[in-house]
């Protein structure tokens, strides 16, 4: 395959998500201007200029008329989609880290990270379709102070889970909460990993998830009970994974971080694209291409290609070859002969 | 062949047809399309025919026409019209193009199982390969314990030659002795650590040897990829490794493929012996267990570059080295 490469940002890329009928491509990265692109040609269509700071996270509403960014200079702001003009600025207390629409896109919910003297905070917004004035106060704010131990924790990603019965936030201590988003009761909390988990995503049926952790892993997850299914595991921090929407496949983007990528040559510095399959969790093949590690990956929605994108700030658009998308599923070795071959 | 939709440069003349008269005064009718009942198009058209003035040239070209249709969103379609803005609008009008850019090389899912050891710079290799003489060191004590050849005396002793292999030569008259003919030497020299040597390089030479197939006479433009589709077919491959010149990087030619199963191997051999490829044929053969890599044995005795290809004046070297040795462990 030729990948199309798109050149539009300056700094390395936060974020690149597909719409939901994946005609549209965002990209948003430490420049301060989320770009969007037609995903067919890789055409850039436009920039959102406004922000003054990095971009976090961004998400656009199921129909692809608005766009929330959350960025670091504690603003959120709501697109519209076609002209590129801000419709609100919602003002925050703290680089904002993470925002989703709700199910519906009659509201959504931001995370933001601790600052100077207020905690971090998940806040959930009011923005019905078509409204023209919006409120700057939160219909709801959860607060998370520190821990009885002292340590802040910052919250990661948020995501709505289906039919918005609660809010699924991650956490840079590895942990994941679920949140009532009337009440805002924290509902469970568990610990998939022991380290900092830097993106989760989920399937288009929101029936499961899978998180990346700097501990090295990917872990696969059942939305409904939480049950753990598997694990992915690689040598370096895992900075994404998505699930494959046509095929029983993940893909695993990462790299050593960012401070270290100066003294290390690219050869060693697996910046890959990777491919495990999703059942019996092995490596059957990886993508190159990117000059630093992985940090954003979108497959789109009929699964004819995929975006990557890096530290480079590179934002590269594959379109599978046939003889990917023709190919059957591999079947496990033996595990006599897995054993034979380690031996050598 | 072009998309049918594509209006090439030398249909133009279609629409606007206007009645051509050949030289001699013929009538050339206009040109023809019908599209049949399979989807075929079918275009005929006619020219004048050079060696008869009289006659014409008909040309009947048959195009498949493969129509895609691809359901999408009505949104999406409204989605196409929207104008740019931002940068890309910018962009747009200064006719900044550099934005959007196809990658020009061609990047295939490699798979992280192969085996890519011939990668000199590949670090996980360096390892492996030390882990491999390590093995062969550790096989080669075990060996010598069992067949109670004293260690001091033999092998470590040639080891110790060896140095002074260098020292020697150092002393008469300071000339370079190059490692090969240092190695002959040894070789020459300890019988007993020689054979030991060679009985415990056995065990660590790769099973892999035996299910390389050489093939030869390939065609400059075929890529490892090439092969790697070639062959597939034919079971699980485990390195696919094309000879390159070193400083053009072109193709030499012949390249080695390694299958993880022998029967996959003799499978592919008995199927593509002879195969034409590329407008040429294919030759395979086994490929030869490989030299060992111990440096100073058999290792580096071409040193011309083109193997056996080109004449070897080592004979010399390897003589004047082993009267070297002689004098050393005769002490």
């Amino acid at each position: 395959m030729r990948p199309i490469l798109l050149k539009g940002h300056e700094r390395s890329i936060t974020v690149v998500k597909y719409n939901y009928d994946g005609d549209l491509l965002f990209t948003a990265s430490k420049d301060h201007t989320p770009s969007m692109w037609r995903a067919e040609n890789g055409d850039r269509i436009g920039t959102f200029n406004g922000h003054k700071g990095t971009i976090w996270d961004l998400d656009v509403d199921r129909f692809s008329t608005r766009l929330i960014t959350a960025s670091a200079d504690a603003t959120v702001n709501l697109w519209n989609c076609e002209t590129g003009e801000i419709i609100h600025t919602f003002t925050h207390h703290g680089p904002v880290r993470g925002v989703a629409w709700s199910d519906g896109c009659q509201m959504f919910a931001t995370i933001n990270d601790p600052f100077v003297g207020h905690n971090a905070q998940i806040s959930v917004y009011d923005a019905p379709i078509g409204a023209d004035s919006f409120s700057d106060v939160p219909k709801l704010e959860i607060d998370l102070p520190k821990q009885s131990d002292g340590k802040v924790v910052k919250p990661t990603n948020i995501v709505w889970l289906n039919l918005n019965e609660a809010l699924f936030v991650t956490f840079d201590n590895g942990a994941i909460r679920l949140y009532d988003p009337v009440t805002g009761e924290e509902m469970e909390e568990f610990f998939p990993h022991e380290k900092k988990i830097n993106r989760v995503s989920f399937n288009k049926e929101k029936t499961l998830f899978i998180t990346s952790s700097a501990d090295f892993t990917s872990k696969l997850y059942d939305v409904v009970d939480l049950h753990h299914l598997k694990t992915y595991k690689t040598d370096r921090p895992v900075n994404d994974a998505v699930i494959s929407e046509t095929k029983d496949h993940i893909l695993l983007g990462g790299g050593q971080e960012a401070m270290s990528v100066t003294t290390t040559s690219g050869k060693v510095g697996k910046f890959e694209t990777r491919f495990f399959h999703l059942v019996y969790e092995e490596e059957f093949g990886t993508v190159k291409g990117h000059f630093g590690p992985i940090n954003a990956l979108a497959v789109s929605p009929n699964g004819l290609s995929y975006a990557s994108g890096a530290e480079d700030g590179y934002v590269r658009l594959h379109f599978f070859d046939k003889s990917y998308l023709d190919m059957k599923d591999p079947v496990p070795e033996d595990t006599l002969e897995g054993e034979e071959e380690s031996k050598e | 062949m072009a998309p049918a939709s594509e209006k090439r440069w030398v249909d133009e003349d279609e629409d606007d047809f206007v009645e051509q008269k050949t030289s001699t005064g013929v009538t050339i009718p206009p040109t023809q399309t019908r599209i049949d009942q399979k989807g075929i198009k079918i275009v005929t058209s006619y020219r004048a025919n050079p060696s008869n003035p009289s006659g014409l040239l008909k040309t009947v070209t048959k195009i498949r026409v493969n129509t895609v249709t691809v359901k999408e969103h009505k949104d999406v379609d409204k989605r196409r019209q929207w104008k740019k803005f931002g940068q890309a609008e910018i962009d747009d009008k200064e006719g900044n193009t550099n934005v959007t850019i196809q990658s020009r090389d061609d990047i295939f899912l490699e798979d992280p199982n192969a085996d890519t050891d011939l990668q000199d710079e590949d670090v996980a290799k360096a390892l492996a390969g030390n882990l491999n003489e390590f093995w062969a060191k550790q096989q080669r004590r075990q060996l010598e314990r069992k067949y109670d050849v004293d260690p001091t005396g033999g092998s470590e002793e040639a080891g110790d030659g060896w140095q002074k292999v260098g020292d020697k030569a150092a002393d008469a008259g300071g000339k370079y002795v190059p490692p090969s003919a240092r190695g002959g030497a040894r070789g020459a020299s300890g019988g007993l650590a020689a054979m030991a040597n060679r009985l415990g390089d056995k065990p660590v030479q790769d099973n892999r040897d035996q299910n390389t197939i050489r093939v030869t006479n390939i065609s400059e433009d075929t890529s490892e990829a090439d092969l790697q589709a070639l062959f597939q077919p034919f079971g699980r491959i485990s390195r696919v490794y094309l000879a390159k010149d070193k400083e053009t990087m072109q193709s030499r030619g012949f390249a080695f493929v390694s299958f993880v199963h022998r029967e996959d191997a003799a499978k592919a051999m008995d199927k593509l012996q002879g195969y034409g490829y590329d407008h040429l044929i294919l030759k395979l053969e086994w490929a030869r267990p490989s030299a060992p890599k111990n440096p100073g044995n058999e290792g580096t005795q071409f040193r011309s570059g083109y193997g056996k290809a080109l004449a070897q004046d080592t004979k010399e070297k390897v003589t004047f080295a082993s009267n070297l040795t002689t004098g050393v462990t005769g002490r």
